[in-house]
C-alpha cells in the first residue's frame, strides 16, 4: 500500500509541474512577436488589414493574454485543447494522427540502443582497463559527442543517395512489414545513437561496480564458471539500474526526435512541433509542450517506482 | 534532445525523497573529505595527476585550447571603434561572396573548399568557432552560476523557501530542453545573445539541483553546524563552507555540458532558429547546404560544404567531452549523465 | 566580388529546353496509371478550399475543383466551365449611388483601427462603408454599411460597377452525380463568408444571381466598382456542390469527421490519411467528356484529342525537404515533383532519364524604398539614390549564381505572363524601353546618378529582408556585396525576423515609414499576385493599402495626386473597364511613371518548374504554381496532356 500512496502523492504533485508548464509556454509565446495572423497575412496581398482584425478575433487572439490563458484552462479541464489555428482542426486530433510515427521511430530507435549498449557495457567492464575498454569507452564518448543532426545528414549521403541501400520515401506499407523496418533503419539509428552511447557507459559502471562486490568474489571463490557468475548475477542486478534509466532514455528519445524528424522529413510530432514555433500556433505549441510534460513526468514516476521496487531500501522512505 | 543530457537523473526527481535519505545517510567520501578543507584541496591536486596521465584527456585540453585560440584569433575584434584584436587567421573574409566560383572542391586556396556564394569554407569554419566555442563556455558559466546559486539559497534555507524555489527547477526539468529553448528563441530572436540567454535560462536548473543535494548533505556535517552554533551569519556558512564543499559535482556537470549546449546552439541554428542564414555558425551553415546531400541524376556530392561544418562540431565537442569524462573518474562523484540524442 | 561568380562557363547549364513545350503524338498516348507527385510540405494544411491558404494545398485540389475560366501557359484567360461569360456593362458608381441603400449599424467596437460590426446573420458581410461616417467615428456610433443583404437592391436598380453575364455548359456533374449549375455558383460564395479567404472573395465581388433560377445555367456576377479585372477578380475561388453549400468554413474536412470535397475537376479523392497517404483517381463523369471538346469555345485543337486525362491515379506524396524530393525521384519513388534545389534541377537537366519544364511564372521579388523626407538619414527621399540602388543591381548574377540560371532577371514592373493586358506595345518593346531595368549593374549611370543627388558617396544604406529564407539572403548578399564595389554606397545586410513577424512587427506599422527612411533602410519581399498586371502596382504602392500587403512605406499623402489617379485608373472606372486597349495603354504611361518615380524596384521573376522521369511523356509547366498539376495532366485547350508511358 506504500507504493500505492507514493504513486498517488507524486501524481498529485506533478499537477502544479503540468500546471507551471503551461503557464510559462503560454506566457512565453505570447510576448513573442507576431501571431499566426500575421503569418497568415504577411505576403499575402488578398489579405486586408481588416481581414487581420477579423482574424484575430475570430482565433479569439485580441484579449488579454490573462483572459486567453484562463479561457484555455477552462477548455483543457474540459478535454479541449483548442483549435489548429490555420487549419480550423482539434490540435488534440493532430497530436493523436503524428503520434504514432513519432513512437514508431522512438521504439527502433530505443531497441537499437539496447541492442549495441548492453553487450558493449559488459564487454566494457569485463575488460575493464584492457584495450577493448578503452575503445568502447572511446565510442561511446563519439556517440554522445556526434550532433545528431549531422550523423542524419550523413547516413542519408552515405548509405541512401552514394550506396543506395535505403529509401527516401514512406514505402506505404503497414507499420510491421519488412519494408518499413528497413525505412526505419536510418532515423532509428540516428535517435538512438546517442542514447545508446550513454545506456552503454551506465551499463559498464554499473556492472563494473557489482563485479567488485563481496558476493561475486564468494561465488568466484566458490568455483563457478566466470559465465555464470557474470551472466546469472551479475547481470541481472547491473540490468537494475539501467532499467530505470530506460524509462528516462525514452523520454529523451521522445524529444530527440525534433531534429531528427526535420532531417529524415518524418511526419511525427517533433516536425511539427517545429512548425509550429514557426508560424506561432499557439494551441499546437502547447498541446505538445504539455504532452511532453506529462510524459517526462511519467517517466520520472514509473522509474521511481521501479527504483523503489527493485530496491526495498528506498520504499521504506514512503 | 542535446540539452536534454544531464537533466534526467535516476535520483533526481523527488527532491524530497533525496533530503530524507541522503541526509540521514551521508555517504562515505565526499563527506568524510569535505570535513577538513586539506582533503577537498587535496582532491584537487589529485584531480589534475589523474588528468595529466589520460592521454585522451590530454589530447581533448589541446583541442579545446586551440579551438579557443582560434575563436579569438580568428579575425579582428572591434569594440565600438577601437580594434582589440588586429589579428585575422582567416585566409578570407568569411561573409566575402565570390572568393571561389561556386562549389569549388578543396584545393590548395580554398582547403575545405567553397559555397554555394564562392565563399571559402576554411574561413567559415575557422571563423564559426566563435560563435559555437565562445556560446558553450559562456552559457555553462552563467547557468552554472546562477544555478548554484539558486540551489545553494535553496538548498541552505529549505523548508518552504526551499519547496516554493525546488518547483519552479521541477517544471524547467519537465520541459524537453531543446523544446524550451526553441521557444525562448522564437521570444528573442536569434543571434548571439539571445542563444546565450536562452540557453542559460534551460540550463541552471541541473546545477541548482546538483547543488542543492549536495548542500543538503554537506550542510548536516558537524563542522557547519559548529559555524552556526558560532553565530557565522548565514551569508558566510552558506559562501565560505558549504558551497566549495559541494562543487566538486557542479565542475563536473558543467564540462559535460559545454558539449551538451554546443550541440544544441548548432541544433537550433540547423532548424533555423539559431542564426540568420549566411552566418558562419557550424549549424547555420550544415542547415544552407544541406540540399548539397543531394543533387539529382549524375550530381556531385559536394561533401566538403557539408562534412566540415558537422565535423568541428564533432570534433569540439568530443574534445571537451574526453576532458570532461576524465574529470569525472577522477572526481569520482556519480553524475548521471543520461544523455538525449546529440541535438 | 572577384567577378569570377556566375561567368565560368564550363559547367552552365542551358535552360532553354525546360521553356520549351514537350509535345505529344495523340496517337501514341496509353491512358492509366498512377502518377507519383509530391508536395513540398509534410501535409494537406486545409482540405476546405474555403479555409486553405498555403499554394500546395491549391495544387493538389485543383485537380478536384474545375473552375468557370482557366488560364493557359501564357498566362490567358479562357472560358471552362463557362460557356459564355463576359464583362457586360460597367458605369461609373461611389459610394454616393449606394447611399440610399445603405442601412445604419452599430460599431461594436473598433479594434486596431477597424470598425467592426455585429451582423446578425452569419452568411452576412459589410460590403461597404460610408466614408463620411467613418471619419472620427467611435464605438457605439452608427455607420451607413452596404451588407451583402441590400446588394440585391442596388442590382435590382441597376446600382453596380461592372456586370459579368455568363452561361454554364449543361450537363456538367459534380463528382456526387449532382449537376452544377447557376444555383451552386450563386451558393459557393456563401462558403467564404468568414473563412479566412474571405477577403480574397469579396474585395471585388459584391452579388450574385442566377436569372433563370438555381437550376438553370445563366449567372450574373456584380462588382462593386467599376472595375477592368472584375472578368478574372468575380468568380468564386472553388464551386462546391449544393451539398457542400451550408457547410461553415473548415467543415469540408474529412480529416476531423467532415466530408470529403467534392468538385467537378477531373480527379476524385479516393483515399486519404493524416500527413501519409491521400489518392486520387480519375472521376468517371468528368463533364469534358459529357460536353465534348468541340463545345468548348476556347477549344481549337484536333478533334480526336482526348476528353479527359489519360492518367489514372495520382498518388500525392508528402516530402517537406527538398534533397529528398531529388532522392525519391532519382530512385523512382516520384515521377513529378517541384520545388528542387536549382543544382539538383541542373543535373536532372542534364540527365538522359529525367527532365524538367519550366514557365516564367507570377512571382517576384521586389525592393521598397521609404520617401520620407527625414532629417536624419532621408537618402532614399531622393529618387536619384533610389533610382542608382536599382542601376546597380546585379540583376543577371543573382539569377545565375542563386537561382542557376532558374528565373530571370527583372527588366519590367510586370513578368511576361501578366503582362496580356499590361501592355499596348508588348513585352519585348516593353523590356527595350529607356525606363526597363538594367540588368547589369550600370556603374557609370549610378556614378551619375549619385552626382545629381545632394549626397556624397559613400551613402549608408541598408537592405533587409527577412531572417527565414535563405535565397533572398543570398541575392541580397551579391546586392550588397556590389552595392559597396562600387564606393558609391556603404550597404550592409540585415534580417530582422521571419517574414510575419518582420513585416507585421516592423513593417505594418505606423512608423515604419519614418524610421527606416532615418536609417536609410529599404526592405525586400517575394510577393505573387497571379496573371492582372494591377497586382504588380496595387500591393505595393497603394497608399488605401499602407499597412497591408505589401505596403509598408507609403501612407496616404506620400505619392501626387496624379500618379495616384494614374494607378487607381488603370483598373478602376468604367472606360477601362470597357476598353482593354485603354487599360494597356494607361499601364504603359503608368510603368514610366512607376520606374521614373522608383519607389519600389523588381529584382526578379521566378519560374515554376517541374522534374519529371521520363516515364511520364508531354509534362509541360504551367506559370502558376497552384495549377502546376492540374495543367500538367489535362488541359486540353492547349493542347496539353501527360501520360505514362512505363
Amino acid at each position: 500500500m506504500d507504493l500505492l500512496k507514493f504513486t498517488v502523492r507524486r501524481t498529485l504533485a506533478s499537477i502544479p509541474v503540468l500546471f507551471g508548464v503551461s503557464v510559462i509556454t503560454f506566457g512565453l509565446v505570447h510576448l513573442t512577436p507576431g501571431d499566426v495572423v500575421s503569418q497568415l497575412v504577411a505576403a499575402n496581398p488578398d489579405a486586408s488589414q481588416a481581414d487581420a482584425v477579423r482574424l484575430r478575433r475570430e482565433f479569439g487572439l485580441d484579449d488579454p493574454v490573462w483572459v486567453q490563458y484562463i479561457n484555455w484552462l477552462g477548455d483543457v479541464l474540459t478535454g479541449d485543447f483548442g483549435e489548429h489555428f490555420t487549419s480550423g482542426r482539434d490540435v488534440s486530433a493532430l497530436v493523436w494522427a503524428r503520434l504514432p510515427e513519432t513512437l514508431a521511430l522512438g521504439l527502433f530507435g530505443w531497441v537499437f540502443a539496447l541492442l549495441i549498449a548492453i553487450p558493449g557495457g559488459i564487454y566494457a567492464a569485463i575488460n575493464r582497463g584492457e584495450i577493448g575498454d578503452d575503445v568502447s569507452r572511446f565510442a561511446a564518448l563519439s556517440g554522445i559527442s556526434i550532433p545528431n543532426f549531422w550523423l542524419g545528414l550523413m547516413l542519408i549521403a552515405v548509405f541512401s543517395v552514394q550506396l543506395n541501400l535505403f529509401p527516401t520515401l514512406d514505402p506505404q506499407e503497414p507499420l510491421l512489414s519488412t519494408s518499413m523496418l528497413w525505412w526505419l533503419v536510418l532515423p532509428g539509428v540516428t535517435i538512438g545513437t546517442a542514447a545508446s552511447a550513454n545506456l552503454m557507459r551506465i551499463m559498464r559502471t554499473s556492472m563494473a561496480e557489482e563485479l567488485n562486490k563481496e558476493y561475486v568474489t564468494a561465488a568466484r571463490a566458490k568455483g563457478l564458471p566466470e559465465r555464470t557468475v557474470v551472466l546469472k548475477h551479475v547481470l541481472r542486478n547491473s540490468l537494475i539500474s539501467v532499467t530505470t534509466i530506460a524509462a528516462f532514455l525514452t523520454a529523451s528519445i521522445v524529444s530527440g526526435s525534433v531534429v531528427v524528424e526535420t532531417v529524415f522529413g518524418w511526419p511525427g510530432l517533433g516536425i511539427l512541433f517545429v512548425e509550429a514555433i514557426n508560424v506561432r500556433e499557439i494551441n499546437l505549441i502547447l498541446v505538445i509542450t504539455l504532452f511532453t510534460g506529462v510524459f517526462i513526468v511519467l517517466a520520472n514516476l514509473l522509474a521511481d517506482i521501479v527504483y523503489a521496487l527493485l530496491d526495498p531500501r528506498i520504499r521504506h522512505d514512503y | 534532445m542535446s540539452t536534454e543530457r544531464g537533466r534526467i537523473r535516476v535520483s533526481g526527481f523527488e527532491t524530497e525523497r533525496i533530503a530524507d535519505h541522503d541526509a540521514a545517510e551521508p555517504t562515505g567520501d565526499d563527506a568524510e573529505e569535505a570535513e577538513d578543507d586539506p582533503e577537498v584541496q587535496n582532491r584537487w591536486v589529485r584531480v589534475i595527476h589523474q588528468l595529466k596521465r589520460d592521454r585522451l584527456a590530454l589530447t581533448g585540453m589541446a583541442v579545446v585550447v586551440v579551438m579557443l585560440f582560434v575563436a579569438v584569433f580568428s579575425r579582428p575584434i572591434v569594440v565600438g571603434d577601437v580594434t582589440v584584436q588586429p589579428l585575422s587567421l582567416t585566409p578570407y573574409d568569411p561573409a566575402q561572396t565570390g572568393v571561389g566560383d561556386r562549389y569549388d572542391s578543396p584545393s590548395l586556396t580554398h582547403p575545405m573548399g567553397t559555397d554555394r556564394l564562392g565563399r571559402d569554407t576554411f574561413s567559415r569554419v575557422v571563423a564559426g568557432s566563435r560563435y559555437s566555442v565562445t556560446i558553450g563556455f559562456v552559457v555553462t558559466a552563467l547557468a552554472a552560476s546562477f544555478g548554484v546559486i539558486y540551489g545553494g539559497v535553496s538548498g541552505y534555507f529549505g523548508g518552504t523557501t526551499d519547496g516554493v524555489m525546488m518547483r519552479l527547477v521541477d517544471v524547467i526539468f519537465a520541459f524537453p530542453a531543446l523544446v524550451l529553448a526553441m521557444i525562448l528563441v522564437s521570444l528573442f530572436g536569434g543571434g548571439f545573445i539571445p542563444l546565450v540567454g536562452a540557453f542559460a535560462l534551460v540550463g541552471w536548473a541541473s546545477y541548482a539541483r546538483i547543488i542543492r543535494g549536495e548542500i543538503l548533505k554537506v550542510k548536516q556535517n558537524e563542522y557547519v553546524m559548529a559555524a552556526k552554533a558560532l553565530g557565522a551569519r548565514d551569508k558566510s556558512v552558506l559562501f565560505r563552507h558549504i558551497i566549495p564543499n559541494a562543487i566538486a559535482p557542479v565542475v563536473v556537470q558543467a564540462t559535460l555540458s559545454i558539449g551538451t549546449v554546443v550541440i544544441g546552439v548548432a541544433a537550433l541554428g540547423f532548424l533555423g532558429l539559431g542564426f540568420d542564414p549566411g552566418t558562419p555558425e557550424w549549424g547555420t551553415m550544415l542547415d544552407a547546404e544541406r540540399d548539397t546531400l543531394i543533387t539529382g541524376a549524375g550530381g556531385t556530392w559536394f561533401w566538403w560544404t557539408t562534412v566540415f561544418p558537422g565535423m568541428m562540431i564533432f570534433l569540439f565537442v568530443m574534445s571537451i567531452n574526453m576532458v570532461g569524462d576524465a574529470v569525472n573518474d577522477a572526481l569520482d562523484v556519480q553524475v548521471d549523465d543520461v544523455r538525449g540524442g546529440g541535438g | 566580388m572577384a567577378g569570377c561568380l556566375g561567368e565560368d562557363d564550363d559547367d552552365e547549364v542551358d535552360i532553354d529546353p525546360a521553356l520549351e513545350r514537350n509535345d505529344i503524338d495523340v496517337d501514341e498516348i496509353q491512358d492509366g496509371g498512377t502518377l507519383e507527385v509530391s508536395i513540398p510540405r509534410d501535409s494537406i494544411d486545409d482540405y476546405d478550399a474555403a479555409e486553405s491558404s498555403a499554394a500546395e494545398d491549391t495544387a493538389v485540389f485543383s485537380l478536384v475543383y474545375d473552375n468557370l475560366l482557366t488560364t493557359d501557359a501564357e498566362g490567358t484567360t479562357e472560358l471552362w466551365m463557362a460557356e459564355e461569360y463576359d464583362a457586360v456593362d460597367s458605369q461609373n458608381v461611389d459610394y454616393e449611388d449606394y447611399e440610399e441603400y445603405m442601412r445604419e449599424e452599430e460599431i461594436v467596437e473598433i479594434d486596431g483601427g477597424i470598425p467592426i460590426f455585429d451582423l446578425d446573420d452569419d452568411l452576412n458581410l459589410v460590403l461597404l462603408q460610408h466614408p463620411e461616417d467613418l471619419e472620427g467615428a467611435e464605438e457605439g456610433d452608427e455607420v451607413r454599411v452596404l451588407t451583402r443583404h441590400e446588394a440585391e437592391d442596388a442590382v435590382d436598380d441597376g446600382v453596380y460597377g461592372t456586370q459579368v453575364s455568363g452561361r454554364l455548359h449543361e450537363g456538367i456533374e459534380f463528382h456526387n452525380g449532382d449537376e452544377c449549375t447557376a444555383g451552386d455558383i450563386v451558393g459557393s460564395y456563401d462558403r467564404y463568408v468568414g473563412s479566412t479567404n474571405q477577403g480574397q472573395v469579396f474585395d471585388a465581388f459584391m452579388y450574385a444571381e442566377a436569372p433563370d433560377g438555381d437550376d438553370g445555367y445563366e449567372f450574373n456576377l456584380y462588382s462593386l466598382e467599376p472595375d477592368a479585372a472584375a472578368f478574372v477578380e468575380l468568380p468564386p475561388i472553388d464551386l462546391f456542390p449544393e451539398e457542400h453549400h451550408d457547410l461553415g468554413p473548415g467543415e469540408l474536412e474529412p480529416r476531423a469527421g467532415g466530408p470529403v470535397p467534392v468538385g467537378t475537376g477531373p480527379y476524385e479523392i479516393a483515399e486519404f490519411d493524416e500527413g501519409s497517404v491521400l489518392r486520387l483517381e480519375r472521376t468517371d463523369n468528368y463533364w469534358v467528356e459529357e460536353v465534348g471538346l468541340e463545345n468548348l469555345p476556347d477549344y481549337d485543337g484536333p478533334a480526336d484529342f482526348p476528353e479527359r486525362p489519360a492518367i489514372e491515379e495520382i498518388n500525392v506524396r508528402f516530402v517537406p525537404e527538398s534533397s529528398q524530393r531529388s532522392a525519391a525521384l532519382e530512385d523512382g519513388d516520384l515521377d513529378v515533383t517541384y520545388e528542387l534545389a536549382s543544382d539538383a534541377r541542373n543535373n536532372f537537366m542534364q540527365s538522359d532519364d529525367f527532365d524538367v519544364s519550366a514557365q516564367e511564372s507570377t512571382g517576384y521579388k521586389f525592393m521598397q524604398f521609404p520617401l520620407e523626407d527625414t532629417d536624419e538619414g532621408g537618402a532614399f527621399a531622393e529618387a536619384e539614390v533610389r533610382q542608382a540602388v536599382s542601376a546597380l543591381m546585379p540583376r543577371q548574377t543573382i539569377v545565375d549564381v542563386v537561382e542557376q540560371g532558374w528565373g530571370s532577371p527583372a527588366q519590367a514592373p510586370i513578368p511576361e505572363p501578366a503582362s496580356d493586358f499590361g501592355t499596348a506595345m508588348g513585352y519585348d518593346e516593353l523590356i527595350e524601353q529607356e525606363f526597363a531595368y538594367s540588368v547589369e549593374p550600370d556603374e557609370e549611370r549610378a556614378t551619375e546618378l549619385i552626382e545629381q543627388s545632394s549626397f556624397e558617396a559613400p551613402i549608408e544604406v541598408t537592405i533587409q529582408t527577412n531572417a527565414d529564407d535563405d535565397e533572398r539572403i543570398d541575392k541580397m548578399s551579391l546586392v550588397v556585396d556590389q552595392l559597396n564595389q562600387s564606393g558609391l554606397f556603404d550597404a550592409e545586410l540585415e534580417t530582422p525576423a521571419a517574414l510575419g513577424d518582420w513585416t507585421t512587427g516592423d513593417l505594418y506599422t505606423d512608423e515604419a515609414h519614418i524610421d527606416d527612411a532615418e536609417n536609410n533602410a529599404c526592405a525586400v519581399i517575394g510577393l505573387a499576385t497571379g496573371f492582372d498586371p494591377h497586382g504588380y502596382i496595387e500591393a505595393i504602392h497603394d497608399p488605401e493599402n499602407w499597412n497591408g500587403c505589401c505596403n509598408f512605406y507609403f501612407p496616404p499623402g506620400t505619392f501626387d495626386d496624379e500618379f495616384v489617379d494614374l494607378l487607381n485608373g488603370c483598373r478602376f472606372g468604367a472606360d477601362v473597364a470597357e476598353d482593354p486597349d485603354l487599360r494597356r495603354e494607361r499601364y504603359d504611361e503608368f510603368w514610366e511613371a512607376h520606374t521614373d518615380l522608383m519607389a519600389n524596384t523588381i529584382v526578379d521573376y521566378s519560374l515554376t518548374t517541374l522534374t519529371f522521369n521520363e516515364d511520364v511523356a508531354g509534362v509541360n509547366c504551367h506559370p502558376n504554381t497552384q495549377s502546376i498539376f492540374t495543367y500538367a495532366v489535362y488541359a486540353p485547350l492547349d493542347e496539353q496532356i501527360a501520360y505514362l508511358d512505363r
